[in-house]
């Protein structure tokens, strides 16, 4: 048997040590390796980008070259020991048949001292609208904007924005966060630990959730909306409550649902609710929903 | 010299065998006297003709295209195969970016700013809180074994997720230095580690 005052030490740990005390302000000094380089882009050329703590900026423009734009950057009061940390970051950029690589990693040599400085990448990646997109990150941010065609993130520890995108998405995240807004297309999000928040969708979704918050604001555009939730709160809000069919179960999870519309709902086991809602329009598009230990809320 | 035996090279002469040219050979050099006894009517003829001298206006369009530069005379010249020059030099700007693409180095310059901030904390946790985790951990562990409790399994699971979550977020922050998003995502992880401890020690 743990004695109570353990059990109380326990719930406080992760506040208490993780920050510890704060510093005083001091002058950092700046040290920045300015990498530019551009590739002539050729239809279904895709842009590969590996960012290992890196902020990362993709925008699109109307000229047939991708152009890239990373800065390393380390930060210390003492010069000398960010310009010697600097040296330790290390980068790709190279084109291997349609794929563009684009990397930054750390890599300390035998030898050498960890690195005392506060370490960053940061890109800035210019592509055509159409060029299809691969981004794996990890304890970094990305900013995705603009793109038509295919995007694939891979996410670890991070936060990804994405605006106006359309096309074949397939999104992967684990302890991180995800907001998207003007999301077109056929859409695939895997998350896990990870809370997101979706606007104004249109097209067919695919969510697959543990462990997060999800607030999720459908448009009239949407067709069609998947999502398993277990170990989760799910906030759905769609401009037109009785314009959707929904297909609802929650299983050992709170439910709400809007006032004034006449959903079935069936107890099909202990814990275990089905709720069904039929529009009266002869086409409509789908939304089917679990929820498993967790909530779901459903209104505008 | 004189010669010594007269009569047996006189003999021998007489017994060497006779050749005539053929008939055609006759022919062709009567047709070539006729074709020069022709072309010499034709320079006579020629050399009686009156002369005329030229307008102004052809010297002067001689004279200008003597002075034009020898580019345009020479693009004049190459002008039936200027598409393929064209073509010619359009594979070799082309076969140049793909080289650069491929051996040519990226520009990199160096930039030093100054701002004001900290290098933040360490991320390092108490060994007292890391003790007390372990032990209910353990503790945890044979109540499972015991029980054999599937919402243990789960908890179990889910603890060892979080263990490492936090681990890999300490190591993050301890190698590239402080972020603020990636303490806030630690603190989560911590405290969501804290809440499946108490849920831990609540069955114990």
């Amino acid at each position: 048997m743990i004695d109570l005052q353990k059990t109380l030490l326990i719930g406080w740990f992760g506040l208490l040590t993780v920050f510890g005390n704060a510093q005083q302000n001091t002058v950092l000094q700046v040290v920045t390796k300015r990498i530019n380089k551009e590739f002539a882009y050729k239809d279904m050329y895709e842009v590969n980008i590996d960012g290992d703590r890196a902020e990362v900026s993709i925008e699109t423009w109307d000229q047939p070259v991708i152009r890239i734009q990373i800065d390393l950057i380390a930060k210390h009061p003492d010069k000398e020991t960010a310009a010697r940390d600097l040296e330790y970051l290390q980068y790709i950029t190279q084109r291997v048949k349609n794929k563009i690589y684009l990397r930054n990693y750390l890599s300390v040599p035998d030898g050498q001292s960890e690195p005392e400085s506060k370490l960053k990448a940061v890109y800035l990646i210019k592509v055509p609208a159409e060029c299809p997109v691969y981004l794996k990150t990890n304890y970094g941010q990305a900013d995705i904007e603009n793109l038509s065609n295919r995007l694939r993130v891979n996410s670890r520890f991070s936060q990804i924005n994405m605006q106006n995108i359309r096309g074949w998405m397939d999104i992967n995240t684990f302890f991180g966060e995800l907001f998207g807004t003007k999301l077109d297309g056929n859409v695939a999000i895997t998350s896990r630990r990870s809370d997101m928040t979706l606007r104004d969708l249109s097209g067919r979704f695919d969510i697959n959730a543990q462990y997060g918050v999800l607030n999720i604001y459908a448009s009239s555009g949407l067709l069609d909306l998947n999502l398993h939730a277990d170990n989760s709160q799910v906030f759905l809000h769609t401009p037109d409550l009785a314009g959707f069919h929904y297909n609802l179960i929650a299983q050992n999870s709170k439910l709400q649902l809007p006032s004034g519309m006449k959903f079935q709902i069936n107890e099909t086991a202990p814990g275990i609710k089905r709720v069904t809602f039929q529009p009266k329009s002869e086409y409509y598009p789908n939304i089917t929903v679990t929820v498993n230990l967790g909530s779901l809320f459903i209104g505008k | 010299m004189i010669e010594r035996n007269p009569s047996t090279l006189k003999r021998a002469i007489q017994n060497l065998p006779g050749y005539a040219p053929p008939k055609s050979m006759w022919n062709t050099i009567e047709s070539e006297m006729a074709f020069y006894e022709r072309e010499a009517a034709l320079r006579r003829a020629a050399r009686r003709l009156p002369e005329y001298a030229p307008p102004p206006s052809v010297w002067e369009n001689i004279s200008q295209e003597i002075h034009q530069p020898v580019l345009r005379k020479v693009y004049a010249k190459m002008r039936p195969y200027r598409w393929a020059a064209a073509a010619t030099l359009l594979l070799a700007v082309y076969s140049a970016m793909f080289l650069y693409e491929q051996t040519g180095k990226p520009k990199i310059e160096y930039l030093v700013s100054a701002e004001t901030g900290h290098l933040g904390t360490n991320a390092s946790m108490s060994p007292q809180d890391e003790e007390a985790i372990e032990e209910v951990q353990a503790l945890f562990v044979q109540y499972h074994q015991q029980y054999n409790d599937p919402q243990g399994h789960e908890l179990l699971a889910e603890l060892n997720e979080l263990n490492a979550a936090c681990e890999e977020l300490r190591d993050v922050i301890d190698t590239y230095g402080f972020d603020k998003n990636l303490a806030q995502e630690l603190t989560k992880a911590e405290l969501e580690r804290s809440g499946v401890v108490r849920k831990m020690a609540a069955v114990l």
